[in-house]
């Protein structure tokens, strides 16, 4: 199993595009960790005396907001929140998904007809309405945005995990551990997800933008995480709201800028992998 | 017959979802903190009573349930808790018709679009066309819908006006940067609800494209002497479209959740506001009614789609099990 991934994650870095991808996206992390960190300002500190500073102005690389907040801090500090609330939530609907999905196709029959047309339905509900009412219902921390995302974005997982399993259920390697009197929860750990891990860490690559993409477009709207808080949908919201981005754009479009940046990057490395995996098939 | 028997499935599904949706919708919403008449003042009992009351609250959860299914087969949502004496319905019935106003503006523009590049990225496959369009296919699909708004309302909006007045001295925004009235107000936020949509076109007709020009037909076509072009646009086409009316469904819900963003930043009187603000206000019967009303039309249109895919290509019906699979 880990030679697989091994050589998919190397089939997948040979392409220059996937790499570039890959890099920017580790840089993100690593700004992520480290630069609010090292900053002598922190995201939330208001300052009077230096507000609506434009980027590259002494001190504040990316400038400051309209409560004098020094931008390159709250950006990093978004992304922090951002990419920790996405990462998280993608591998909690890996787990969902991967366990729904190898069940269901390996009970088979009814409870596999019920248990696809739960997650069909699941699935053709616009995610951001159930993630709502969620977060309505448990409160806007970082938490409950977490638990709605896993709780609607597990199906696609679940559904090519049970394509898969249906397929290797009927190949003679299986059968055979199954004549020689394996149990099924020894089966599905150890012969069907090792053979699906290929196709589980291509859901959970396709996973992380749309978990951010969810989480951004929550808070945007201004139903997700909270200020003082800050996720990069929360900056964009409060820009939108207090300041006048004609005046002052970069306050709105820093946050943009990184959002976007992101989300190509993982939806390159994402789709070269998906490529890389069908190619051997 | 099989055709049939898909219909009913089909139709079975949609009604199952329905009920799953306004029951999951209806429990998560009664199991809110705090009430609605709970606003920090205070209230004398008496009064909190009669509106409980008038909203039917002081009834056990079942009955309010078998209540709330009642009114809504009749299509009756109930009335809001904030706006006083205005049912559900009425604000929907005027909200609607801005929402999908802006949304088959955008779903048209995203098709018209998005297929024209996808062609174009085949018809001219490997050259520099073909490179700047995926680059652009990229962006358009990565880019949450508040950003595309955003980039769209300061550079069309704001940008443009502070352009032509620094040319001509006189103030005149081209496009205005809020409301819904008039072609010229319509014409920046149906580019950005377009934009994501139209990156989704394009990426499967794409892809749909690649994987029908490798079939035997087309090399036979080629091999006969037909240039692309005319194997492209005669042969290829309308088998390369089947994909895509299979994620027309997906496409439909993100246009109508795309909008909810869209008429935020616009400030577009839609359901998409009613919605945000009604959440923030903790208007639970608007809420609750907003939400089965935009899940009812996503379903439905996820229902005709794939009945429409049956039409079209007859196999589904036999294949119907596997068919939602990938």
């Amino acid at each position: 199993m880990l030679l697989y991934v091994k050589t998919a994650v190397f089939g997948v870095l040979k392409n220059k595009i996937a790499f570039a991808g890959a890099v920017i996206f580790f840089v993100i992390v690593m700004m992520a960790i480290a630069a609010p960190a090292f900053s002598p300002y922190n995201y939330h500190s208001h300052d009077a005396d230096s507000i609506f500073l434009k980027p590259m102005s002494k001190g504040h690389w990316f400038g400051t907001d309209e409560f004098g907040r020094d931008l390159f801090v709250r950006v990093w500090q978004g992304a922090r929140i951002s990419l920790a609330i996405g990462i998280l939530a993608a591998i909690i609907q890996m787990v969902i998904g991967t366990v729904y999905g190898a069940m269901a196709g390996l009970f088979g029959g009814l409870a596999d007809e019920a248990m696809m047309r739960l997650a069909d339905a699941l699935y053709s509900i616009p995610d951001l309405i159930l993630i709502v009412l969620v977060t309505l219902m448990m409160g806007n921390s970082c938490f409950s945005v977490v638990l709605a995302l896993s709780m609607t974005g597990w199906t696609s997982t679940a559904r090519v995990v049970r394509g898969q399993t249906l397929m290797l259920k009927e190949m003679d390697f299986v059968k055979a551990a199954k004549v020689m009197g394996a149990s099924r929860r020894y089966i599905m750990f150890k012969h069907i997800l090792p053979n699906c891990s290929g196709q589980i860490l291509v859901s959970l690559m396709l996973n992380i933008p749309s978990a951010i993409f969810a989480e951004s477009t929550l808070s945007f709207l201004g139903l997700g995480i909270r200020p003082p808080e800050a996720s990069w949908g929360t900056m964009v919201n409060e820009g939108f709201k207090y300041t006048n981005i004609t005046y002052h754009p970069w306050v709105v479009f820093l946050p943009l800028l990184f959002i976007a940046i992101t989300m190509i990057s993982l939806n390159i490395l994402g789709d070269e992998f998906k490529k890389v995996l069908d190619s051997k098939h | 017959m099989k055709f049939t028997r898909f219909l009913l499935k089909r139709l079975a599904f949609f009604l199952v979802t329905m009920w799953l949706v306004v029951t999951l919708t209806f429990v998560l919403i009664r199991c809110l903190p705090g009430s609605p008449f709970n606003s920090g003042k205070m209230v004398h009992p008496q009064i909190l009573n009669n509106l409980n009351t008038k909203y039917g609250l002081d009834k056990p959860f079942y009955e309010q349930y078998l209540r709330y299914i009642k009114n809504l087969v009749k299509g009756d949502l109930g009335i809001s808790m904030i706006y006083k004496n205005r049912s559900v319905a009425s604000i929907i019935k005027r909200a609607f018709p801005v929402s999908l106003d802006l949304g088959v503006r955008a779903l048209v523009l995203a098709a018209f679009v998005g297929l024209l590049l996808g062609l174009m990225s085949t018809l001219y496959s490997n050259k520099a066309l073909d490179h700047i369009i995926s680059v652009t296919i990229m962006i358009a699909v990565s880019m949450p819908g508040f950003v595309a708004g955003a980039l769209f309302q300061y550079f069309l909006c704001y940008r443009l006006s502070v352009l032509i007045q620094s040319i001509t001295g006189v103030r005149y925004s081209v496009f205005p940067n809020t409301g819904w009235e008039g072609f010229r107000s319509t014409v920046a936020p149906t580019m950005a609800l377009a934009a994501g949509v139209m990156g989704m076109v394009a990426k499967m007709l794409r892809t749909s494209m690649k994987d029908v020009l490798d079939q035997n037909y087309i090399v036979m076509s080629r091999a006969k002497g037909l240039n692309k072009r005319e194997v492209v646009l005669r042969h290829a086409l309308k088998n390369a479209l089947l994909p895509l009316l299979s994620i027309s469904g997906p496409l439909v819900s993100s246009i109508i959740m795309g909008s909810f963003v869209i008429e935020n930043i616009f400030s577009i009187p839609g359901l998409g506001r009613y919605f945000v603000s009604s959440v923030q206000d903790k208007d639970y019967t608007m809420v609750l009614g907003l939400a089965v009303f935009s899940v009812f039309i996503v379903v439905l249109i996820n229902t005709i789609t794939d009945i429409l895919y049956a039409v079209v290509d007859p196999r589904v019906c036999i294949e119907s099990k596997d068919r939602l699979k990938t």
